[in-house]
């Protein structure tokens, strides 16, 4: 049977495989916006999910779960900015990007809706409140252009560095 | 390191991450203290281990003030790490409001150590429930310990307050609150 630690790092190398994807993505200009933002939603959510293991959660229990990442990114990214070189000179600005980012890219799991207020996501097409049908193939998605930000440079660096920390 | 029971230090205490009693005569060991053990070290290591061997009878009469020694210094020393890690979340966390110190037992349980577990009151955050987020150890950054953190809203601290949402397992006793730097000091 595997131990918790076992588990925590099995979960930080997908993670980290999912943002090796998201990166090589993003240098592809002709790859649509939503499958280059859905590698980095899906390695931010395994990435929480191997610290929640480390917090006592129980791996079976997250394996068919959706993680909400809004509250709990930050609290990673905060971790991985005071044990890091990154970002230091301007913590606090950093960490308050790194909350907006985090909600923007838990919007991105089709499971997560808002009440009902944000149904775009990465995968399912959806209808809003008009009744016109939008797909995310065609979309512009909000965390693309927080992702522009010169914050979100240190935001990517810290998701990176995490992933690594929990991998050695 | 091994040292005769009469010379060990506090200083010696503290800076052990394990601690045994070894018998003089038959050289029979026993573990008194070891911890951290949980939590990948971060930047991997090696680490050094500070291991410290106390030469005591095994009929000595003066094993129970040892672990009661023991216990009181690492219980200081843990309630030390978890300050230092909250100031280091004050710093960079404007909408922080309450830090409060938690663990699964009374009294400071030898040998293993407890990680350092934190209930964070944050009005910059989003309702989840709770979310135990664990940490290990980042020696280089000056956090010895590993951690625990649960971040909450202030709506949700008073639903936890009111026993409405239970704290996980292990988080069963209260410390006293950490305060942000200047509320430490207006509090005097």
């Amino acid at each position: 049977m595997a131990t918790p630690d076992e588990w925590t790092a099995g979960y930080a190398r997908q993670a980290g495989a999912d943002f090796a994807t998201f990166l090589l993505l993003l240098e592809m200009g002709t790859v649509p916006q939503c499958h280059k933002l859905q590698f980095l939603q899906m390695a931010c959510e395994k990435l929480v999910k191997a610290h929640l293991i480390s917090g006592g959660d129980d791996p079976a229990k997250l394996q068919s779960s959706h993680t909400r990442v809004a509250g709990t990114l930050p609290v990673v990214i905060r971790q991985q900015l005071i044990i890091s070189k990154v970002g230091t000179h301007n913590a606090t600005w950093n960490m308050q990007h790194a909350r907006l980012i985090a909600e923007e890219i838990e919007l991105l799991a089709p499971a997560v809706k808002r009440g009902g207020s944000r149904p775009d996501n990465c995968e399912y097409p959806w209808e809003d409140a008009a009744g016109s049908l939008h797909v995310p193939v065609d979309w512009r998605f909000k965390p693309s252009d927080l992702l522009l930000a010169k914050a979100a440079r240190t935001f990517l660096k810290l998701v990176r560095e995490a992933i690594s920390r929990l991998q050695t | 390191m091994r040292v005769p029971y009469d010379q060990l230090t506090d200083e010696q205490i503290r800076s052990a991450d394990v601690i045994a009693v070894v018998d003089p005569q038959t050289l029979a060991g026993q573990t008194v203290y070891n911890g951290p053990a949980r939590g990948r070290q971060y930047p991997a290591g090696p680490y050094a281990v500070q291991i410290v061997e106390i030469e005591l009878a095994r009929d000595d009469a003066r094993h129970q003030d040892l672990r009661r020694r023991v216990a009181a210094i690492k219980k200081i020393q843990r309630d030390e790490s978890a300050s230092e890690l909250a100031k280091k979340h004050f710093q960079v966390e404007p909408g922080l409001t309450r830090v409060i110190p938690f663990s699964g037992s009374q009294t400071f349980e030898l040998p293993t150590a407890e990680p350092i577990k934190l209930l964070e009151v944050n009005t910059n955050t989003v309702p989840t429930g709770i979310m135990p987020l664990g940490f290990g150890p980042a020696p280089e950054a000056g956090i010895r310990l590993p951690s625990v953190i649960i971040e909450v809203t202030p709506d949700e601290f008073e639903k936890i307050e009111a026993k409405e949402m239970p704290l996980p397992k292990g988080w069963e006793f209260r410390q006293r609150e950490i305060l942000r730097e200047l509320d430490a000091v207006e509090s005097k």
